[in-house]
């Protein structure tokens, strides 16, 4: 009770709730922004966080990401183009409703349906997160390694392109995590001799790279550019309550699937859209209608992608596995203010914890006000000519990248990421598991290390049945391997 | 290009390079010091790292040999012109300020991608980075790179 106390005392200040307010705006215009997204929303902030205290960057980051994600179903309704990959299964029902004159009421169900969504997998979250967190506890190296296989795994095996490639990407990012100082010995490796790597890479310049950079080019170099039409108007109508209890069950399946996929390392926002939305189509009330302008798409598509958010920070903040690029960089946020996600933290930071449950929730309402106050504010937005939109992200993320450290080598490393990414987008190689091999690389390879002076050395020993959380963990992403393979063969 | 042959490039790129860098895994500073290391030098790890990584660059290149259709299209003029924008801006960042570069590479960068209104161009180019100034350098106190003409920008 004394650590809620404190948490609501924390967050109760201008900066805290002006952060909260400013980062919903900012993330559902980003998300709105075809192509943009969250990833990109909350990478553009990350480096000013870097000034703010520790309470508002985390409920700056937090609000971001779940406005973002609502973001996208702007531009889906209004423009039959989702603005995130979350929201395209939002197009379905969506646009047909504006077609039909219905722009306003279709924002209104999606508004709901997000904030019931991520109200949902937040209560989730804090039920869940420092439960997880409690039996992880008696996770020693030997699990940790064997839990960060896994997820690399998971992530690898789920990216675009083929799993060999996602498995290369996770290797790179666990690679270039290694560089600098070994942590054991002391010695620097893959510094080759220049001074700034002696202290490794650092992670902000390389997202605004891979993300930021690689997607400005990516753009420009894009040969069958996607064509905007007129953008409709915007507005914000909610349906009368007994329309919303019609499609209660709905609603609930939603959050659930949502919550459960968020929770799956690799999955993301996208899949529990898809699943929600072939859910309803099976079971819904309304099902006849769906892909007609029918809201119940539209209820299934928000609140599953909306309820992923809370779902997806339950195995990063409580074993400090971020499940997708976004959790990971939500956790950089953490990293950058001092606090490191994993099994400690309920432990060592409980009201941090619980400033960062309630900013969730604060950004949830937070998204209702705005979305009712803003939208049409929102949506002159989509309206803006591209070449204007990717200068300023060049720009922002470019002072982003300088200002972590204030070193233009960082602006260069950024730079370098940016090219090194539209070469790999190029080759189909995702990005993603560079960013959670990068994030998770230290830890994989202090908890391997550790695991081998343990055993003697041995690695027989990891496999071992006197181990049988890591012996599982590794069985799973042997399976999780083969699996992959064969549909790939 | 073909997907053999980007593919075919790309695993072969990926194989050189994780032979280069375990060649620099073998320079002395690996070895680091027997008292410490538990009987796991520094290099111990990346080479596991870089085993993995060169059968996977290994299985690329033979499914290279089978792949068919064709990558995706870029327009590489275009393409080329952006990032030397960016590059440009980088350096110019470093000897001009933030300030003065901004301005320069807001203008260059949206007449590159052929965006030609006169009046958005020229407001977007004065106001945006002089408001992202004033937000770095007051509100968010990020000191950005000045020019060696004036003590402020």
């Amino acid at each position: 009770m004394e650590n809620i106390l404190l948490a609501v005392q924390l967050l109760m200040t201008p900066a805290a709730l002006a952060a909260i307010v400013l980062g919903t705006i900012f993330g559902a215009i980003v998300g709105s922004l075809p192509g943009l997204g969250s990833v990109l929303a909350i990478t553009i902030v990350l480096p000013f966080t870097y000034s703010m205290d520790m309470i508002p960057s985390i409920a700056l980051v937090l609000s971001i990401y779940c406005s973002s994600v609502f973001g996208g179903s702007l531009s889906a309704i209004l423009i039959n183009t989702p603005g995130t990959p979350q929201s395209a299964a939002t197009v379905l029902d969506g646009f047909p409703m504006t077609r039909s004159g219905k722009a306003a009421e279709a924002i209104g169900w999606a508004t709901v349906s997000s904030v019931i969504g991520g109200l949902f997998s937040a209560i989730i979250l804090i039920l869940a997160a420092p439960q997880l967190a409690a039996v992880a506890l008696k996770f020693g190296p030997i699990e940790t390694f064997a839990l960060i296989a896994l997820a690399l795994t998971c992530i690898a095996g789920v990216s675009r392109g083929s799993m060999v490639k996602g498995i290369l990407a996770g290797l790179l990012g666990l690679l270039l995590a290694t560089v600098g100082t070994d942590p054991m010995t002391g010695s620097t490796r893959f510094d080759f001799e220049i001074f700034q790597l002696s202290a490794g890479v650092s992670l902000v310049p390389v997202l605004v790279g891979l993300f930021a950079f690689t997607e400005v080019f990516w753009r420009l170099g894009e040969r069958d550019q996607p064509i905007v039409t007129s953008v409709m108007r915007g507005g914000f109508v909610v349906a009368p309550l007994r329309e919303w209890w019609l499609r209660r069950v709905t609603l609930l399946k939603s959050a659930t699937i949502g919550t459960l996929v968020g929770i799956l390392p690799g999955t993301g926002a996208a899949t529990a859209s898809f699943i929600a939305y072939a859910e309803v189509k099976r079971s819904g009330a309304f099902r006849d209608n769906l892909g007609k302008g029918e809201p119940e798409g539209i209820v299934a598509s928000e609140t599953s992608n909306n309820a992923v958010t809370g779902g997806a920070l339950v195995p990063t903040l409580a074993l400090g596995i971020p499940g997708d690029p976004v959790t990971a960089v939500v956790m950089s946020t953490l990293i950058i203010q001092g606090v490191q996600p994993g099994v400690r933290l309920f432990v060592d930071n409980p009201e941090v914890m619980n400033a960062a449950f309630l900013a969730l929730i604060l950004s949830n309402i937070a998204l209702l006000a705005v979305a009712a106050l803003g939208t049409r504010g929102i949506t002159k937005v989509l309206a803006m000519p591209e070449p204007v939109l990717l200068t300023m992200v060049v720009v922002l993320s470019t002072v982003g990248s300088y200002g972590v450290n204030g070193s233009m080598f960082d602006v260069l490393v950024a730079l370098i990421a940016g090219v090194v990414g539209l070469g790999l987008r190029y080759c189909s190689v995702p990005v993603a598991p560079i960013v959670i091999g990068l994030v998770l690389g230290p830890i994989f390879e202090e908890s391997l290390r550790q695991g081998l002076i343990i055993t003697d050395g041995s690695f027989a020993a990891f496999f071992a049945f006197q181990r049988p959380i890591a012996l599982g963990l590794i069985l799973v992403t042997v399976a999780l391997l083969a699996i992959t393979a064969r549909g790939e063969g | 290009m073909t997907n053999k042959h980007t593919d075919l490039i790309f695993g072969l790129l990926m194989l050189g390079l994780a032979g280069a860098l375990w060649l620099e895994t073998s320079r002395p500073q690996y070895e680091g010091i027997e008292a410490l290391n538990n009987g796991f030098p520094p290099s111990f790890y990346p080479r596991i790292l870089l085993s993995i990584w060169a059968v996977l660059a290994g299985v690329i290149i033979l499914k290279a040999l089978a792949a068919t259709g064709r990558g995706p299209r870029l327009r590489i003029g275009r393409l080329a012109c952006a990032v030397l924008a960016v590059v440009g801006y980088v350096w110019a960042l470093d000897e001009v300020g933030f300030l003065l570069a901004s301005y320069a590479f807001t203008l260059i960068f949206m007449l590159v991608q052929g965006y030609r209104n006169a009046r958005v161009v020229a407001a977007i180019t004065v106001i945006f980075p002089t408001a992202a100034w004033w937000l770095m350098t007051g509100p968010m106190r990020i000191s950005l790179p000045t020019s060696p003409w004036f003590d402020a920008f």
